[in-house]
């Protein structure tokens, strides 16, 4: 069996190349639609403010799934109104303790 | 009352738009559920930036709670590279701030690496294990 030049560059070159190109766009077609929402250090972060607490019956929702408070949905937690105010002076409930830290 | 109860009304919760996956999410609810369930405190995890001073924003959050004394906040802010875990006055007694201060490195240590639920959840489990049986 003998093969032309041209069938020869199919079979050895572009045999290879499709199979290369598929699975590329496999690996890369899924992921390049959707940006990552995994946090990079140094990177920006654009998310909402969320507010997670556990699942019990006074927060709600049955505790199967995480509820979350919106940033804007702070009111929601029964507190003195006075905490509400975005300006309004941390109300004293004993001294908080605590520990702080950066990366 | 939630924000996960209301817009659960609307088909898909707000917080799948978050920063977290839905395995992560599971994952985090059942780490503050247990953490709640064993110590008998209330733990409460604030993802978003914080107002300058860090440290009096995060305590005014967590001034916020239901039951501030008895209750633990863990607010991180990615953007600011901060975090803080403010311990209300009875829970003081229990985590002691030396044992948040250790917790707070190791969370530290994830987020660097990237790993904002890894960390959030090691942390979690670390402080309820400081505070014990409730």
């Amino acid at each position: 069996m003998s093969l032309s030049i041209t069938q020869t560059v199919l079979v050895y070159a572009g045999i290879p190349a499709l199979v290369v190109l598929t699975v590329y766009g496999m690996v890369y077609g899924s992921t390049a639609r959707r940006v990552s929402k995994r946090y990079r250090p140094g990177r920006p972060f654009n998310f909402a403010p969320v507010w997670f607490l556990a699942g019990t019956g006074e927060t709600g929702s049955g505790g199967s799934t995480a509820p979350a408070l919106g940033a804007g949905e702070r009111a929601a937690l029964p507190g003195p109104l006075l905490a509400q105010a975005p300006d309004a002076p941390a109300i004293d409930h004993g001294e908080t303790g605590g520990a702080s830290d950066r990366w | 009352m939630t924000a996960g109860e209301t817009s659960t009304l609307r088909g898909r919760p707000d917080v799948l738009d978050g920063p977290f996956t839905t395995p992560q999410l599971l994952r985090l609810d059942e780490a503050l559920r247990l953490a709640d369930k064993s110590t008998r405190l209330t733990f409460s995890v604030y993802l978003g930036d914080l107002d300058e001073p860090t440290r009096e924003s995060a305590e005014k959050l967590h001034s916020q709670l239901p039951n501030p004394a008895n209750s633990v906040l863990i607010a991180v802010s990615p953007n600011q590279r901060i975090l803080e875990i403010v311990t209300g006055a009875l829970a003081r007694r229990r985590i002691p701030d030396r044992s948040a201060k250790l917790a707070a490195l190791s969370m530290a240590a994830a987020f660097s690496g990237g790993d904002l639920a890894g960390g959030i959840v090691a942390g979690l489990a670390q402080l309820a294990e400081y505070a014990g049986k409730g």
